[in-house]
């Protein structure tokens, strides 16, 4: 283990379609380095312009997704230097909320702090059966942060997402289920197989569109006016491409359609 | 009820404020008399750094009625005149950035209802029953009903409880989200202090600050980020990290200065 | 029902307007002729004073499949963008308008038919209902306002599954998620969304239309939520309806509104 211990990286593995990015930092619970952060946008940056690649999966190495940010490392500082380290972690947010491939999380163990804040800027989470998950900023007298007042909102109603944000509430997976935090429970140890195959529909998926949608839902909260043009310029785009014909081809066919992304 | 004297109370329970509207005639209805004397107490309430946690209650077995309907027929005061001012307080309660609980026994109409769900954390006695009773009396929900109570139950219930006007029983509220917590008849209070205690534990500044960001949504992700990053960038600096982060590391609990 | 029959069929019960969309030979696809006859319609009954609450329904035990997928043939982006653009006429109406919508959803509501059934107030589905975004499995992006109004109801995590992989949500599962207000058994829909219009059109149809106003300028906070109240109750407070329902409350009786 020792040399698994000294790590702090991003593992890029590829299946198919799928990339797998592994936060690897196993030492302090995958907590969120700045070279974790540096390697993460890396990588979404080489997928975003690799075609072959069609959804991403996240995880954590050693049995657990994140623990979050790394306390350690903050010490005193001031407000200005505070506000700094905060805009490094911007471009990591940016990045997954405004990338335009289908991003899935698999959760096993603990997703704290700065890890569930990663994990909801996926578009589909899996927790393992016995997962946590907990804004756990406020035990240490911080807020919630990497975009946790943008994300978690959009899915849990806000009574449930105060109590989280405020009090640092630990949810279990089965609530995080109930409440809308997660999309499904696995077993132990089965949240990245899970992942995987539901990133594997993700890719069968037509790209094209769900790239104008993911695109389109980031502009959250937008009104009705926002959504309808965007959905006629998006829409008047798709009718004529190859895709759609396929789309179309395999609807009267009775067949499976099989999508190039062009 | 030779000592009718309607108004509303204000408690200090160490770290925790109790404020109870209180008017036994007319089942603690926002009339003047009790409004005037929530204006005084949030004031106080806020200027009091040793208040963390503020429980909003009713006396008189239940909640808040809601808007004085008393009145209505001849009232001199232009609504729009009126309305701004309980606006105002509501305003104070959602921004003060304590953290609030509403303790809800009896009910909470119209009005009442708008005010229990200012709160962060609403705990109700499980034979309470809401009503945004507005359509009722041929209006709509003011006191900002539509965004909190949106954001708890989500539109599709939010729009049928508002026009259609209907009695909503505890358990209900509890399914849909409008409440956090049910506790047994008369318990209400009790667990609400509970809560209260609760967040009083937790440091001021970052409880306060997490409150107000929760009082801007809905956000997009760029004013998020903005207001993220100057917010965290000052708990940052904050005594009250330093001793999280030591608490942390001797496993013991901390204790909050709010600096 | 042949050919020559309207593509949409009105018909009223009291002051509940009933609008049945009739193309049961392609289940109800919102093709243009079907569209041209439904905007119209909708439209009308938004403006008729006698018209207290307008429930949207399918015939032939399905509520609608969605687009008119043998449009494609001659298609251009400036036409497709067109095509949908228009359908803003009707989402608009059932949006933006003042009577409360009430969508009775018996066997499928896909695609642009989802849309329809999502933009309603309120929904009553048959336990055996489905509601699919099968715009992705033809290449397309999700249209109809379902990128406005679906993350509304069952928040953004299931709401990109159902958008992104064209998944099937049936009815029971849709009342859990909060997607639906109301479950009905198999073929009683229409029944239940009849019953509960009932009751929307019993309430002050001035104050439904305000609160309904309010509604469709979501996203709002707290602060434009204060803003929107103090606009429209000034208004509602001088109204013959809003002396009425004082009277009546007062009196334990049951009000009768004007809409006035």
């Amino acid at each position: 283990m020792s040399e698994t211990d000294a790590v702090s990286r991003v593992d890029r593995t590829q299946e198919g379609a799928v990339a797998v990015l592994t936060v690897n930092n196993v030492k302090r619970r995958n907590a969120f380095s700045p070279e974790i952060r540096a390697e993460l946008v890396g990588h979404l940056n080489d997928i975003e312009t690799d075609d072959a690649t069609r959804a991403i999966v996240i995880t954590g190495a050693g049995g657990t997704f994140s623990a979050g940010g790394d306390l350690s490392t903050m010490q005193d500082m001031t407000a200005f230097e505070g506000r700094d380290r905060i805009r490094a972690g911007r471009q990591t947010v940016e990045t997954m909320a405004r990338g335009e491939k289908p991003i899935i999380a698999a959760v096993e163990g603990f997703a704290f702090g700065a890890g569930l804040s990663l994990a909801l800027l996926a578009d589909w989470i899996v927790a393992a059966d016995d997962a946590k998950f907990c804004a756990s900023f406020g035990k240490v007298g911080l807020m919630g942060d990497m975009g946790l007042f943008w994300t978690l909102p959009q899915r849990v109603k806000a009574g449930k997402a105060k109590r989280m944000l405020m009090l640092a509430d630990v949810v279990a997976a089965d609530e995080a289920l109930e409440i809308g935090l997660v999309e499904a429970v696995a077993p132990k140890g089965q949240a990245l197989s899970t992942a995987l195959k539901k990133a594997r529909a993700f890719a069968d998926a037509a790209p094209l569109p769900n790239r104008l949608t993911r695109e389109a839902l980031a502009h959250f909260p937008a009104g009705l006016d926002d959504m309808l043009a965007y959905e006629s310029q998006g829409q008047g785009i798709l009718f004529t491409s190859a895709d759609t014909k396929e789309g179309l081809n395999a609807f009267f066919e009775k067949r499976k359609p099989v999508f190039q992304g062009n | 009820m030779s000592d009718y004297n309607p108004g509303a109370t204000l408690e200090k329970d160490g770290a925790i404020a109790i404020l109870t509207m209180d008017d036994a005639k007319k089942r603690n209805a926002l009339s003047e008399a009790v409004v005037s004397d929530m204006e005084r107490h949030v004031a106080d309430i806020m200027a009091d750094d040793a208040i963390r946690a503020v429980v909003l209650t009713g006396a008189n077995g239940t909640f808040c009625a809601g808007g004085d309907i008393s009145g209505f027929d001849d009232m001199d005061m232009p609504l729009r005149r009126r309305m701004p001012r309980l606006q105002g307080l509501a305003a104070k309660i959602a921004h003060s950035e304590k953290p609030v609980v509403s303790a809800i026994e009896g009910g909470a109409f119209g009005g009442g209802l708008s005010v229990a769900l200012l709160a962060d954390q609403v705990i109700s006695a499980d034979n309470a029953r809401f009503c945004a009773s507005f359509a009722k009396i041929g209006l709509m929900p003011d006191v900002g009903l539509l965004a909190t109570l949106t954001a708890r139950v989500g539109i599709g219930r939010a729009k049928e409880i508002c026009m259609l006007a209907e009695d909503v029983p505890a358990a209900d509220a509890l399914a849909d989200g409008m409440v956090d917590e049910l506790t047994a008849p008369g318990q209400a209070l009790t667990r609400a202090k509970e809560v209260a205690t609760e967040f009083a534990a937790m440091a001021p500044l970052a409880v306060g600050y997490t409150k107000a960001m929760t009082m801007r949504w809905p956000m997009t992700l760029v004013q998020e980020l903005a207001w993220e990053g100057q917010l965290q960038g000052i708990l940052f600096s904050t005594d009250d990290l330093q001793e999280g982060r030591s608490a942390f590391f001797e496993k013991r609990k901390p204790a909050f200065k709010g600096r | 029902m042949s050919d020559a029959a309207p593509k949409t069929l009105v018909e009223d019960r009291g002051s509940v307007r009933i609008l049945t969309i009739n193309n049961v030979k392609q289940r109800n696809a919102l093709t243009m002729d079907v569209k041209a006859v439904f905007g119209p319609a909708l439209a009308e009954a938004e403006r008729d004073p006698n018209v207290r609450a307008i429930v949207i329904t399918g015939a032939g035990g399905t509520f609608s499949a969605g687009g008119d997928v043998t449009l494609f043939g001659d298609m251009t982006p400036a036409k497709g963008r067109h095509v949908v653009y228009r359908q803003r006429e009707f989402l608009h109406t059932m949006i933006r308008g003042e009577t409360p919508i009430i969508a009775a959803v018996e066997g499928f509501a896909y695609g642009a038919g989802f849309g329809v059934a999502m933009a309603a107030d309120h929904i009553v589905a048959a336990e055996d209902a489905k509601f699919c975004a099968a715009f992705n499995k033809i290449g397309l992006m999700p249209d109809g306002g379902l990128l406005y109004t679906l993350p509304q109801r069952v928040g953004m995590g299931r709401a990109k599954e159902m958008l992104m992989l064209a998944s099937v949500t049936d009815g029971i599962e849709a009342k859990r998620l909060g997607m639906v207000d109301v479950l009905a058994p198999s073929g009683s829909a229409l029944a239940a969304a009849l019953a509960k219009a009932e009751r929307f059109a019993a309430a002050a149809p001035l104050a439904i239309g305000a609160i309904k106003g309010a509604f469709a300028r979501w996203p709002f906070d707290l602060e434009s939520v204060f803003a929107m109240e103090v606009d429209a109750q000034q208004a509602l407070m001088g109204t013959a309806d809003a002396t009425e329902a004082r009277r009546a409350f007062f009196a334990k009786q049951k009000p009768v509104f004007k809409g006035a």
